[in-house]
């Protein structure tokens, strides 16, 4: 499915990832979770299913002029459309909060024969088990830590990434630049 | 070595939480021979079993305080996601609680080596002069049989344990005193800048109850967390942190991590465990994964003569070993709730027949709000400084007095963030991209919630029994609880929730506080709803007293019924005042320490039949 010709299927996912969540491809590769959310939706979603939303992000890109009509094609071509809207959401979640949400209804028509390996263990009730999948879960302990939202608040995860002693008595700090 | 013959401990203690472990090491250190058994698995007793917990928290979807903590169905533990509304005459049966209502008991607990310490948030808070005798001032609640100043010395003790940071400059306050020149181990730790703004907003601002004047004062919170000791400290010897179990060179001060609750990365915050590593090994056995199912008594004489108990070696499979132990003494420390569930299942009542009942704990408020600017929230302990100076007063006659804890971690428990609002900006904002990204750059950094701590005075309906039909899968008793909130509690419910909006007003934050009637918590009162959690305090439920008809335990924690049983812990408080209990358990528990060894050295010079100590010289 990946086009000789086209940026390989990681890439595109990340291209996909920056106009999803506002971060720079950069900043999303310097999660070091980048390929596993990829595996992580191809598991639940299924090859076809990407594809499909990759297209239409590239239609949705190709076709803007300005940021606010890219905005408007996304939505058009992604957010609005009932099936991948709820997929590219779940995206951006997956970006956020380090977590995958379960997904009203399945929504793939075929699912990959190799979901199973995409899966993995997780948590639950604190003992390790193998998940079902379109189940809500934490994808790591470390997919948590790399949470955007943490970056989006200017704070840091709670549980990790201590700022030192004394330092939440320091003013805030300002928003980031650009 | 303790191990050998079933009649070579001085004292067998149940539960190796904050009052057990203090109680071993004290005893250990003074000589006797003590084996602790604890319910729950030891992943804490060394360092990677204890980051283990740190991983299972990490990756835990729901992060409540025990989702550090495996779910282990030999010795189950309250999840407050097992928390239902209740309906009338259908008891809650979801989690390990058996919950009869009317109103559901909002708090959870560890049952693991350690305790509920290895949750706890640390504050530790003494309690006020006046909430020793709130039914002789108040007309409320019970009479405890000693005073703040019986507890002077001990509390001491207790802060040395803990390691508490704090300033008692701060810590002066109705009539709490402290000898002359007295300094708590640590300096305080520093306050969050959110407690800065909200010292300099509501500078000089006080408020009316019944008539009279309460000043509004935000103070540093003492805490049972490393930070930066005092060379003041004990005479000038100053005071060394004890950092983490098995890596003492980590966790001497704490780093910032947020998330004390459910459980510290570096145990900068103090835990059981630190104590218990310090007992004596060749004189204090522990042994976990022991359950203990039943304290036998023996008919002719009234002492306890046994704890049998249940050893299991896979927490998921219920095949185990029933073994009993013996000594001279016998310490029950496994909790307010267990312990009063143990006594059940043992048939012990007490003359006062009030073991299990008094039920208490902190109904806690929340309300939450956005500060006009950012103050950088969701960083350094959950609470740095509380608004403690409205717990006392002679409007506790009319309604229950609140302490305010400050949170430092946005809207984290009000609203789940921030899961909660990413869901909400993705899903219902339809925000994406650089919109959704400054959106929440603009409002969590100025995210805050106040908490309102209020007491509960002790009540004999509310209550801890068992029933056999509700049986875990080692065969032990599930608590069976029956609890409720009155009238004097809600109003102070209602009352923190009034001098909440005062202070949104005068600091010009914009409130958010929404109760949600379809909540477990949710109560109403004079035509308005709030929402009360628990503070995770259990207490009340084998309640000290003057005499065996009143209370289960004298003021040692010793039984009145049985002179060789002591039943230790927040069980004993016959009333819980407005402060976090844990720093008042462990007084308590280096009180009754001074007791048992007294009773120990007694039976050592009596008849040798049943000191239990091998090879002894007779006097």
């Amino acid at each position: 499915m990946t086009h000789p010709a086209e940026p390989d299927l990681l890439e595109r996912f990340v291209d996909l990832s920056v106009s999803l969540t506002g971060f720079s491809a950069f900043e999303l590769r310097s999660t070091g979770m980048a390929a596993t959310y990829l595996e992580t939706v191809l598991g639940e979603v299924g090859e076809e299913t990407l594809d499909e939303i990759l297209d239409h992000f590239l239609r949705a890109r190709e076709a803007h002029g300005t940021e606010a009509e890219l905005e408007r094609q996304l939505r058009a071509e992604l957010f609005g459309v009932p099936r991948l809207g709820a997929v590219v959401r779940n995206v951006i979640k997956l970006w956020y909060l380090g977590q995958w949400y379960a997904l009203p209804d399945d929504p793939v028509d075929q699912p990959s024969p190799q979901r199973h390996l995409y899966l993995g263990r997780g948590m639950q009730a604190g003992r390790a088990v193998a998940l079902a999948s379109n189940q809500t879960r934490v994808v790591s302990g470390e997919s948590y830590l790399q949470g955007l939202a943490w970056r989006a608040m200017l704070a840091h995860p709670m549980g990790g990434r201590q700022q030192g002693y004394s330092t939440w008595g320091e003013p805030p700090p300002g928003p980031p630049g650009g | 070595m303790p191990g050998e013959s079933v009649r070579s401990y001085d004292v067998v203690i149940v539960g190796a939480g904050v009052s057990g472990s203090i109680l071993a090491k004290v005893l250990g250190d003074q000589g006797w021979r003590v084996l602790v058994l604890e319910a729950g698995t030891a992943d804490a007793r060394g360092f990677p079993g204890y980051l283990g917990d740190v991983d299972t928290y990490l990756a835990a979807l729901a992060k409540v305080p025990n989702s550090a903590y495996a779910l282990n169905p030999d010795a189950p533990q309250p999840d407050v996601l097992d928390i239902e509304k209740i309906t009338p005459g259908h008891p809650d049966t979801t989690g390990y609680f058996v919950q009869e209502g009317p109103l559901p008991y909002g708090s959870d607990y560890v049952r693991s080596l350690g305790g509920t310490t290895l949750h706890w948030l640390g504050t530790t808070l003494r309690m006020l002069p006046e909430d020793f005798d709130t039914a002789t001032r108040f007309g409320h609640g019970l009479d405890w049989p000693i005073t703040y100043d019986d507890l002077l010395g001990h509390y001491e003790q207790a802060e040395n344990e803990i390691g508490v940071s704090g300033d008692v400059e701060d810590q002066e306050y109705l009539g709490i005193h402290f000898p002359e020149g007295y300094v708590y181990p640590m300096h305080r730790i520093p306050q969050s800048y959110l407690d800065k703004r909200l010292a300099e907003g509501l500078a000089g601002m006080s408020v009316d109850f019944q008539g009279e004047s309460y000043p509004v004062r935000v103070t540093s919170t003492p805490q049972g967390r490393n930070g930066m000791p005092n060379p003041a400290y004990n005479g000038g010897q100053g005071y060394l942190p004890v950092g983490a179990v098995g890596e003492p060179t980590l966790g001497l001060r704490c780093a910032g991590n947020s998330s004390c609750i459910p459980i510290c990365p570096i145990q900068a915050k103090y835990n059981a465990v630190k104590t218990l590593a310090k007992a004596d090994p060749a004189l204090v056995g522990v042994q976990a994964q022991a359950v203990a199912s039943k304290v036998l008594l023996d008919a002719s004489t009234g002492r306890v003569s046994g704890i049998e108990y249940k050893a299991y070696r896979d927490p998921a499979s219920p095949s185990h070993q029933t073994r009993e132990a013996q000594a001279s003494i016998y310490i029950l420390a496994a909790h307010a709730i267990e312990n009063a569930k143990l006594l059940l299942a043992s048939g012990i009542e007490s003359t006062s027949g009030m073991v299990g009942h008094n039920l208490m704990d902190h109904p806690v408020i929340q309300m939450w709000a956005l500060m006009p600017d950012s103050i950088g929230s969701f960083r350094g302990p959950g609470s740095t400084s509380g608004i403690e100076s409205l717990r006392g007063g002679s409007f506790r006659s009319t309604r229950a007095p609140f302490r305010v804890e400050i949170g430092n971690w946005g809207w984290n428990w009000s609203e789940g963030d921030p899961w909660g609002q990413v869901d909400q900006l993705v899903d219902q904002g339809n925000l994406f991209g650089r919109a959704l990204r400054d959106r929440m750059a603009a409002t969590a950094p100025r995210q805050f919630e106040l908490h309102m701590l209020v007491e509960q005075p002790p009540d004999g309906a509310n209550r801890v029994s068992i029933d056999h039909r509700f049986r875990d899968q080692l065969g032990n008793f599930r608590p069976v609880i029956h609890y409720d909130l009155t009238d004097y509690v809600k109003a102070g419910l209602a009352a923190g929730r009034d001098v909440s909006r005062l202070i949104f007003q005068r600091l010009g934050a914009e409130d958010f506080t929404e109760y949600d009637p379809t909540s477990p918590g949710y109560v109403t009162f004079d035509g308005e709803g709030y929402e009360y959690f628990g503070a995770g305090h259990g207490a009340g439920t084998h309640v000290m007293g003057t005499d065996s008809t009143n209370s289960v335990v004298d003021s040692w924690q010793r039984s009145w019924d049985h002179p060789n049983l002591y039943v230790v812990g927040c069980g004993s408080m016959p009333t819980v005042g407005t402060s976090n209990p844990t720093l008042t358990m462990a007084a308590l528990a280096f009180r009754s320490a001074d007791a048992i060894h007294r009773d120990l050295t007694a039976l050592r010079r009596g008849p040798a039949i049943d000191s239990g100590v091998d090879g002894e010289a007779q006097a």
